[in-house]
């Protein structure tokens, strides 16, 4: 029996309504408890910040695409010196791909324990189980790609909801995944081709349906399976000016739906990296931000939430299943473009990006991304995410918690960069003055995340009876003043504990920890025309078998943590 | 050994492009030639041999050339009785009978048998001997029976010599200064220069032109400093080239194809079958194309693909497809074809000129037996089709 007690700290909870109080967080065989034993290990957080493990509900960090990031970014690993094996750790290096074992401490330094990877396509889902085996300490799981597979197209089209959501069960658990991810409904798959989808009413190559179509069902498959985690939508057109009205569409697609399941969501559509997608002006000299307008319908709409991809200003490596998007950006930057189209299910696209200070489109970005954070008036529905590593390496987290929390920060920035005024007058950003709280960034990383996802009540907040993944920060909010020492204290936790065990103890990395993956296991009643359809679809389309595509738990899971439902019910 | 089993005595040997059946008797010796490079594997001969002396093969496989040293139809010498009834049917003129190494149709010359009768002419007055048809019949049966000009090969006939034209050059005496510029220029003219001389010092003579070397391109009058020169030329009313395009009617298979393309309309074809072919392409297993590659008439193709931005789910590309046009009923493809039921033809009708004798009668009414492929067959090495009705 562990018993821990993390006294005097500056309790951070939004689950519980506790902001900033002195409190003892009582830890008993891996969660949270009222109280422990006088024989518990005791630490002392006097002085400091506790929050509960963070929950990173989108992050590119493992997988294929990710792989080929690493693969052709050599020079990625000259930014970030490899650290040599060192007690627990294994070597690690990589900046804005890093490796596995660098993800998993870089994470734990920062406090989090529990991070989705946000994009697998179902073929390489072995893949992605295999690093995320090899990623230690923190918990994991990953969400497949639905919204350009040939079977959601084709039952979506024919209008076969139950053929939709018995295919859905099946690829999940053949997968391990989590949820629904939907990258660039449409537009991916017209990308085979060499097209796009535009807006959410250009019709997909062959298959005649919409990518409003599309996500409407995706919505309804996802809510008639009870799923804990809500459809996980990149909508279409992103990055390009002007495209925010396709984003406006794409979330009133969501109107109407109500979320149906067990886990304590809320929203039935997660919109990620929205910065990306809301753009006002129609090239890159009129480019201008329309953040105010999209938050504004998402502030007004329970049904959704968002999270930001915050630009952090740096070198980084682009990678997304929209494989259109990363052709239209190599065509832009002439850097380096890889593209893998993967049979039935998906594509993708990789390309190395620098956002300098210096180009006033990225700097607009910038603004964009703090804007939209600072404008939400629900922190529990607008979460703290850089896309990893596409708006910047999820290593920055800190700095963007720094950036929200000061406005002195925010001004910094401002002027260090060339077109300071362009940039200011591009956006709304510069006539902020909010700073946001560490409540609100407790919800934003940690409370909102894990209730979107369907982990309220057991992670993402220290009520007892959770799971005991708890952080605390070398920052005391009653006294520190300086901006600098966020992003200082939030990269280097001081203690961190996951299911009750130690990983960080007086900020070194002393376990490896017991790292679970999710997947959901969920029942449908028996479709005979999905599995005639896979057996077809298996031996005229695939190049691998239907009994060779399935990923087992035992060789490719680590700890695998499964959620069943029975959405037969 | 008795004269009894040495006579009649039968053999079949293959020579270059040619397969000869040989029976051989006393004094008379009988041949059926087949000339493996016109044969398309038709099976018409099959058809109508009153003996059944012959089976078909492998008529893909022969046709594209992946077997060598076989033809698409065997004879059997033995059963053959060399009357030439496969002689005058095949539409492809690849089979002769002789006798004692003469040509020979008995059947033919005592009028027991007809032959096709079909048109296939050329209407000279409306014919300009463009190159089109020559190009796109897939029989070379065109006779194209015209000079070959400088555009086609190099040395040809100068095409000046095209022309049923009158041209004139006209070098203005007063203006001339005999600098010499045109002669330099072109070969159709000359200058006849009077010698220079101490004498008298200064440039005089003629310019002498060639009208037959002359095609009036100007360069000469635009490029004489003097503007000295006029050239015209005339060209008489409905001056076409010179020659005359036919049919050779022993090649012609009746297909169309240039009654089709010849942009005058000055092609008249009339087949001789009647009747009709139908593609299932749902039936067709795609990536075979052996049709397409045995047609004789290239009646067969496979269709493009939609382009994706008009891609519809009701218009993906059939895998086989038939211009009917252009097909004349001659079974090669339904004989190659390795699938079942796609491909099915059904003659109607058979234009002949000549005694429609009895014989004819039964012959035809086999040839008219719809027919598709089957998959198995009962005999092995040989094509079987499957009778339709
Ligand atoms: S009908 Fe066909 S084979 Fe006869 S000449 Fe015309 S194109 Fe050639």
């Amino acid at each position: 029996m562990t018993e821990i007690l993390i006294k005097n700290g500056f309790v951070f909870d939004p689950v519980q309504g506790i902001n900033g109080d002195k409190k003892d967080i009582a830890i008993k065989d891996g969660v949270i408890v009222e109280s422990v034993s006088s024989a518990a290990k005791v630490i002392d957080a006097s002085g400091m910040t506790v929050m509960a493990g963070g929950v990173d509900i989108h992050s590119h960090v493992a997988g294929a695409k990710v792989n080929v990031g690493r693969n052709f970014r050599p020079e990625d690993k000259l930014q970030a010196v490899y650290e040599p094996a060192r007690g627990v750790r294994h070597m690690a290096g990589g900046n804005s791909v890093p490796t596995v074992f660098k993800t998993a401490y870089k994470y734990a330094d920062m406090g989090y324990t529990t991070v989705m990877e946000a994009a697998m396509p179902p073929l390489y889902a072995r893949h992605t189980h295999e690093e995320m085996r090899d990623t230690p300490i923190i918990d994991q799981a990953a969400l497949p790609l639905f919204g350009n597979n040939w079977f959601i197209l084709e039952y979506l089209k024919n209008g076969e909801m139950d053929n939709a959501t018995a295919y859905i069960s099946w690829l999940l658990r053949s997968t391990k995944g989590y949820g629904i991810k939907c990258v660039n409904p449409g537009g991916t798959e017209a990308w085979a081709w060499g097209l796009n989808c535009m807006t959410i009413n250009d019709p997909v190559p062959y298959f005649e349906i919409t990518p409003k179509e599309i996500v409407a069902g995706l919505i309804a498959a996802n809510e008639a399976l009870h799923l804990p985690h809500s459809l996980h939508l990149h909508g279409n057109n992103l990055g390009n000016p002007g495209n925010y009205q396709t984003t406006l569409d794409t979330l009133k697609i969501a109107e109407g739906f109500k979320p149906n399941n067990t886990f304590g969501r809320d929203q039935v559509l997660h919109h990620t990296h929205i910065q990306f997608h809301s753009y006002g002006g129609t090239t890159w000299a009129d480019f201008e931000s329309k953040g105010a307008e999209v938050m504004d319908y998402i502030n007004k709409n329970p049904q959704l939430t968002c999270d930001i991809g915050f630009v952090t200003l740096d070198e980084t490596t682009t990678m997304t299943g929209d494989g259109p998007f990363e052709y239209h950006l190599t065509a832009l930057n002439h850097l380096k473009w890889a593209n893998t189209d993967v049979e039935v299910e998906c594509g993708s696209g990789i390309v190395p990006y620098v956002y300098s200070k210096d180009i006033y489109v990225c700097g607009v970005q910038w603004s964009i991304g703090l804007e939209m954070a600072l404008l939400a008036k629900d922190h529990m529905r607008c979460y703290l995410t850089t896309d990893h590593p596409n708006a910047g390496p999820f290593t920055r987290y800190p700095r963007v918690m720094k950036w929200l929390m000061s406005e002195k920060a925010r001004d910094e920035v401002f002027a260090s960069m060339k077109s300071e005024d362009k940039v200011r007058d591009r956006s709304t950003l510069g006539g902020i003055d909010r700073e946001l709280t560490l409540y609100e960034i407790a919800m934003m990383t940690r409370a909102g995340t894990a209730k979107a996802l369907g982990f309220g009540g057991k992670l993402g907040g220290l009520v007892p009876g959770m799971q005991a993944d708890v952080a605390v920060y070398p920052y005391n909010p009653e006294t520190e003043s300086d901006p600098e020492q966020i992003e200082w204290a939030f990269s280097n936790a001081k203690y961190l504990i996951k299911s009750g065990e130690v990983i960080i103890n007086d900020s070194e990395i002393v376990s490896n920890g017991n790292k679970q993956t999710y997947w959901v296991d969920v029942k449908t009643k028996a479709s005979t025309q999905v599995e005639h359809d896979l057996s077809e679809m298996f031996r005229k389309y695939y190049t691998v078998s239907e009994r060779n595509y399935e990923v087992e738990e035992k060789s490719f899971m680590k700890n695998p943590n499964v959620i069943a439902i029975d959405a037969t019910l | 050994m008795a004269m009894s089993t040495m006579y009649p005595k039968y053999s079949t040997k293959m020579e270059n492009d040619t397969v000869i059946m040989e029976q051989r008797l006393l004094k008379k010796v009988s041949n059926l030639v087949l000339n493996t490079t016109k044969c398309t594997g038709c099976g018409i001969c099959s058809e109508v041999c009153p003996k059944d002396a012959i089976i078909l093969g492998l008529v893909g496989a022969v046709r594209r050339g992946a077997v060598k040293d076989e033809a698409a139809i065997s004879v059997d010498p033995a059963k053959c009785s060399y009357c030439g009834v496969c002689t005058i049917l095949c539409p492809f003129d690849a089979l002769e009978v002789r006798v004692d190494g003469e040509p020979s149709l008995p059947i033919k010359e005592q009028e027991g048998f007809p032959e096709y009768d079909f048109t296939a002419e050329i209407d000279e007055n409306k014919c300009v001997r463009c190159t089109t048809c020559s190009e796109a019949c897939p029989r070379d049966a065109i006779v194209r029976d015209i000079p070959v000009y400088e555009g086609e090969v190099a040395d040809g006939a100068k095409r000046q010599t095209a022309l049923d034209a009158v041209t004139t050059l006209v070098v203005d005496k007063e203006k001339c200064n005999v600098c010499g510029i045109c002669a330099s220029l072109c070969p159709a003219l000359k200058i006849k220069r009077i010698p220079f001389t101490a004498e008298k010092v200064g440039s005089a003579g003629e310019v002498v032109w060639d009208e037959s070397l002359c095609n009036a391109c100007q360069v000469c009058a635009t490029a004489c400093p003097e503007h000295a020169i006029v050239v015209e030329r005339v060209v008489k009313e409905g001056s076409k080239l010179a020659g005359k395009v036919t049919i050779d009617k022993e090649t012609c298979v009746t297909c169309s194809w240039c009654e089709k393309v010849c942009p005058e309309e000055a092609v008249t074809i009339k087949k001789f079958f009647d009747g009709e072919i139908v593609f299932n392409a749902d039936k067709c297993p795609g990536g075979c194309s052996t049709c397409v590659d045995i047609c004789p008439c290239n009646a067969i193709y496979l269709p493009t693909p939609v382009p994706a931005l008009q891609l519809k789910k009701d218009s993906i590309e059939p895998t086989i497809a038939v211009n009917a046009d252009l097909c004349i009923l001659c079974g090669a493809c339904v004989n190659a074809c390795p699938s079942e039921d796609v491909i099915t033809i059904r003659r109607s009708g058979i234009h002949v000129k000549g005694p429609e004798t009895d014989l004819f009668k039964s012959i035809a009414a086999k040839l008219c037996v719809p027919r598709s492929s089957k998959i198995q067959e009962d005999t092995f090495g040989q094509v079987e089709l499957k009778p339709l009705e």
